[in-house]
This record gives C-alpha cells, structure tokens and sequence, in this order.
C-alpha cells in the first residue's frame, strides 16, 4: 500500500474529529514514527495522541475507522496533506528558531523527555520513583537548583529550569529516574520507557538545535 | 601387514610354528632343514618386534587425530557459550558478551600455554600443584596433542563466568579476573586431580578421587568463581522488587541463538568427554552414547520440574537442563552404565530448575543460569559418578571421596575468586556504571551496536 494512500486514510478520518491546527501535529507525528510501520502499529498512533481528548474519548471507533479504509481501498478521502504539512512544519520551524534562539538551553526539552518519562507511569510508581530520584540526587553532586526545580516539578509541572546544569549532570539526572523505573517498574519496561520519552521529546522538539538524544 | 604379524601371536596362526616345525614329527631329532627354518623363525621374530613399534606409532597417530579433533570440537564450544550467552542478554548486550567468550579462548590459548599448564600437569611432587613444563617449546608430539585439548578446558571453565556476570561487568575488569582464574584458580585445582603427567600426582586423585571429563575440575570450578563474581557484582538494575523482593523477568534478545547455542554445546560435549580418553578408543562409544543420552534426560528433568512447579516450560528452562545433563554425566561418562547416566542426566536437569529458583531467592543474579548448570550439577555428577560406577555400584566410601573432592573445589575456588574479584572491585571497579547499564555494554565498552539496523529500543546516542 502506498505511503500517500495511508496518510489520506488517516487524515480523512482525524479531520473528522480534531482542529486542524492539533491535526498537522498529529500527522507529522504518524509520519515520523509510524508511517513505515504496520497498520496494526495505528493503536499505539492513537494511544500516543490521547493528550488530544477528541482523539482519547473515540480512539477504538477512530482505529476501525482509518483500518476499514485501508482495507477497503476507498476512493472518497481527502486529498493528500502532505503540502500543507510541509507548510504547517516550514512555519513551525520559523517561529520555534526565533523562540530557541533567544533561549537556547536544555530546559525544555529535559523538561519534556521527563514528562514523557513519567506519563508512562501510574501514580503511585510516579510518586515512588520521584522519591527515589530526589533522595539519591543529592549523593550525584547535582546544581542545587537543578534539584530543586526538579523537586518543584514533580509538584506544579511547569518547566524545569536546567541553567545552572551542564548536560552531563542532566544525563546523570536522567539516569537517575531510568534506574529508578528500572527499581519499581522493570528493566525492560525503564528501556522501552526511556527510549520513547527520548523519541517523542525529539519530534517535540525537532526544531531545536539542541537533540534530545544528547541527553542519553 | 602389522595387523598379519600381530594375529600370530595372538597364538592364530602360532599353530604354524609349533615345536614339530623344526623337530621331527617321531621326535628323533631335528629335520634336515633346521637351520633354515630356524633362520626363517628368527626373520619373523624381528619382522614382529618391529610390527610391535609400528602398531606403538599407528596408535600414537590414531591418538592424536581422535584428540585434536576432540580438541576441535570442544573449541567449537565456544561459539555455543557465546549464542547462547548472547541470546539470554539483553540486545544492548549482545556484542559484550560475544566479546567476553571470544577473548576468553583467545586469552586461556596463551595463559594456559605460558603457565596453566605447567600448573596442572607439570611434575607434582607436593600433590599441590606442578612444578615445570611452563611455555612447552621443545617437548614431544604428544605433549602438544595434550596441551591443545587441555587449553579449551581452561577456556570452558572460565567462559562460565561471562554468562553469569553478563549485561553489567566491566570488560577490563572481566578480563583481568579471567587472566587469573586461567592463570592459578582453574590449574592449581586442576593439579589436585589431573596433575602429575610428568610425576608425581595429585592429593585427590590420590585419595581415589574420580572426575573422568571435569564436572567439578573444569564445570563446577568455572561456576563457583562465577558465583563469586556475581556476589560482588550485584544484580542487575530492577532485577528485583525492591519491595516484594520477587525477582522480574529480564529475557534474552533471542531464542534462536539460545537454541543454536545449546545444540552446539551438546555437539562439542561429544569431544569434550570422548577426548577425555585420550585415546582412540573402544570405550569411546559408551562414553559418547553417555553423553547423549544424559543430555536428553536432563531435558527431561527440566521439563518434568518445570511442570512439577507450574512454571512455564521455558526454551532456556530446557537447554539448560540439557546442558546440565551434560556436566553431571562429564564426571562419570566412562565409568557408568547407560541406565545410570539418564538417571545421573535426569536429576541433573531437575536440579538446574530448582537450583536456578534458590539462587533467586537468595537475590542472586546469575544471568544465563550457569551456577545452578555447571556448579550444582556439577556437584550431582561428580558424586553420581563415585556411587554409579559400573562394578562398584552404590559404594558409598567412594562416595565420600567424591565429596571430599565436591568440597574442596568449592573451597579453593569460591574464595580465591571472591578474593580476586573484591580487589578489583575496589581497585578498578568490577561493575560497570548505570549509565553505561543503561545504555548497554555494546556501546559503552565496545563503540559497536549488535543490531544497529533492527534497534527499536534505543538507549544509547551513537548517531550524533
């Protein structure tokens, strides 16, 4: 099946559903991750996008969807968006060099691979494994600032403010929360965890200089 | 042509050259002819003295063919430890651990030559340890055949520590520890009961100490320096519950190896025990048959404790009790029976499964199950092969000398390597950093991804 065929699919049936501006993020997260991947690879698409709720609240009735279209090989879709992802991703980038430019450090996108590290876990294991990370921070000679906007946080979200870091402490920050998955949840689950949380911050933030595999 | 003189004196054909040859047949005297006869008889007596010397040489030949390529195959066992190894590790692993147990032939190649040797089998007037023939540069042919069969011992006996200490071992650290283990803890135990083939003998074989192939002189010795190594070490990140204490299942990368590498294994097992007669001999084939059917009864025993447990029948729960099998029957292969070597492979396959859950309980890591494989099995064998040897079955004063030997491999070998792994732990460090665990010895250690094109999980920046 053709690439452009099974992004038609999918558009045509998320544009029934979500904002415009939501749905370009949304294709260009399928077509970075999943587009060479097997149709039975669209659950987890979905499942990536349930911070949409639109998406979160009719995810089963969407995957059948976009599967019967596959399969039946339809000719009503819509055309192919890839101009206007392009567009939407030339934009995009424009606007995100200016803002990175006057900030350039790693706040951020650390921020993010966090978040998508610990929106993999259930509360209780959320609440263990910060625990963990805060009180063996302090044996890894971490920027006390570091530690505390991390502590902060945990508490209020918001960003974590990584100034007076160098990358190598933030690896070593990261770490810490990988053996701490590692502790309460398992080790092949902190990999698969990490790895994602990497990947995702990555395509977030593919338009910062900084990468977020650095960070690994 | 040996084989025609050899059969007359086997008294065959000696009929020929009875007294009646040269005496007459009324006894009246000697016949006519005598001295030619006698000048025939003296031809055949040098012509068989000298078929005596060729038989001595075609033997040494037949010897030397059957051990070196008994030798071959039990090198071609590496390549089973390390699919096998590999397979039961993580795929951000996989290279480390192929790396360890190729190194680890390459390094017992040129120890064991230099001084693991002459440790083991070198004069032994103490009964302790040998005495000379370090570096053999001018010895006979034999000596040689000798030397390359007994350095893929050292090499097997240390390559048990790789699979135990895998996924977070530093490589230097491992390397050194395998230099001594190849070096000292392996030869010196080796000299108590295979030393002395230039003199003297060994304290245990002394005692009447019986380790046909190595259960406990290469096996379990290879397993109680791993479960040294894995004390000091630690389990690996998340191993266990930090709050149940349950140990969580971390598995391999990739069954099929596991399963390549056991049947590999199995195959190199056949020169492993077979070469261990050091002759091209008849008794090859009860000792190979012993190998096999031991294997397969080990499977057995693993599978029937795995049911017996409800665990699940797992591949690597089977070719470990398969491979178990193997190391309980390497003590007693030519000294058993058939029947005795299912049983001794039968328990030997249980014991690998319950083994494997005790050291679980006990929080310890021990990768692809080499302690329960090689050390308890090994132990089971050992002293199967004292109470099933044919002709002396259930001689239970035999049995206590197994024991004695059982004990005292464990107590020269567990510390030793305790000792030697505690000192590099706090020299250089044995464990490697959590971050390089976390990002996989591959990478850390060698700069090299097993599986750069199919890594869905990506722990590592190797790209940028």
């Amino acid at each position: 099946m053709k690439l452009e065929y099974k992004r038609r699919a999918i558009y045509t049936v998320l544009s029934e559903v979500i904002s415009k501006h939501d749905l370009l993020d949304v294709m260009w997260h399928w077509q970075n991750i999943y587009s060479e991947k097997s149709q039975f690879e669209l659950n987890h698409f979905l499942t990536d996008c349930k911070n949409i709720p639109e998406i979160a609240s009719s995810r089963s009735l969407l995957y059948r969807k976009i599967i019967v279209l596959l399969v039946s090989e339809n000719n009503e879709l819509l055309e192919d968006p890839w101009p206007l992802m392009l567009a939407y991703k030339q934009d995009r980038d424009e606007f995100n060099n200016i803002t990175s430019e006057a900030t350039e450090n790693w706040s951020e996108i650390f921020t993010t691979v966090m978040h998508e590290l610990f929106s993999k876990l259930r509360s209780d294991t959320q609440r263990s494994v910060l625990r963990y990370v805060i009180q063996n921070s302090s044996k890894l000679e971490l920027p006390q600032s570091l530690v505390y906007s991390f502590h902060v946080w945990t508490d209020k979200q918001g960003i974590i403010d990584t100034h007076e870091a160098d990358r190598a402490q933030l690896k070593k920050l990261l770490n810490l929360a990988y053996i701490a998955i590692c502790e309460f949840v398992g080790p092949i689950q902190a990999d698969q965890f990490l790895s994602n949380a990497i990947k995702e911050a990555h395509v977030i933030h593919s338009h910062s200089k900084l990468d977020a595999r650095l960070l690994l | 042509m040996a084989k025609y003189f050899h059969k007359i004196f086997d008294g065959t054909l000696f009929a020929f050259f009875d007294y009646n040859f040269i005496i007459n047949v009324d006894n009246k005297g000697l016949t006519e002819d005598w001295p030619v006869k006698v000048l025939f008889l003296l031809c055949l007596l040098f012509l068989s003295s000298s078929a005596f010397a060729s038989d001595a040489i075609v033997d040494l030949k037949l010897n030397t063919v059957w051990v070196v390529f008994a030798a071959i195959l039990v090198f071609f066992m590496q390549a089973g430890f390390a699919l096998l190894e590999s397979g039961m590790s993580r795929s951000k692993n996989a290279v480390n651990v192929m790396m360890k147990n190729y190194m680890d032939v390459c390094l017992a190649s040129l120890i064991f030559w230099f001084i693991g040797f002459g440790i083991m089998f070198g004069n032994n007037t103490t009964g302790f340890i040998g005495e000379d023939n370090f570096a053999l540069m001018d010895a006979g042919d034999w000596d040689y055949t000798l030397l390359l069969f007994q350095t893929m011992f050292a090499a097997t006996a240390v390559t048990i520590c790789s699979g135990a200490m895998a996924e977070r071992t530093k490589y230097d650290a491992y390397l050194i520890a395998a230099c001594i283990i190849i070096a000292i803890i392996y030869p010196v135990f080796g000299s108590w009961v295979w030393g002395g083939f230039y003199g003297g003998n060994g304290w245990l074989a002394d005692v009447g100490f019986i380790d046909f192939a190595g259960s406990t002189v290469v096996h379990s010795v290879g397993a109680w320096c791993a479960l040294a190594g894995i004390i000091i070490l630690g389990p690996r990140l998340g191993r266990f519950d930090p709050e149940t204490g349950e140990a969580r299942n971390i598995p391999g990368h990739n069954l099929s190896l596991v399963a390549l590498g056991g049947f590999i294994l199995w195959l190199g097992w056949f020169g492993f025990n077979g070469g261990s007669t050091l002759m091209a001999d008849s008794a090859i084939g009860l000792i190979v048959l012993n190998t096999q059917l031991a294997a397969a009864a080990g499977a057995l025993g693993a599978l029937l404790s795995c049911r017996l447990s409800g665990s699940p029948i797992l591949l690597t729960s089977t070719i470990n009790g398969s491979i178990a099998g193997l190391v309980g029957i390497t003590a007693g292969c030519a000294t058993m029976s058939p029947g005795f070597a299912i049983i001794t492979g039968l328990v030997a396959g249980a014991i690998s499964v319950w083994g494997a859950k005790w050291l679980l309980k006990l929080k310890l890591d021990d990768v692809v199950g080499a302690i329960p494989v090689h050390g308890f099995a090994g132990i089971w064998g050992t002293f199967a092969a004292g109470i099933f040897m044919t002709g002396d079955l259930f001689n239970w004063d035999q049995g206590l000398i197994q024991l004695l030997g059982i004990v005292a491999a464990f107590f020269w070998a567990f510390p030793t390597a305790l000792l030697v792994f505690y000192i590099i732990d706090k020299t250089i460090g044995l464990r490697a950093s959590s971050q390089h665990e976390q990002q996989g010895l591959d990478f850390t250690e060698h700069d090299e991804v097993g599986y750069p094109e199919f890594n869905k999980i990506v722990t590592y920046n190797k790209e940028i």
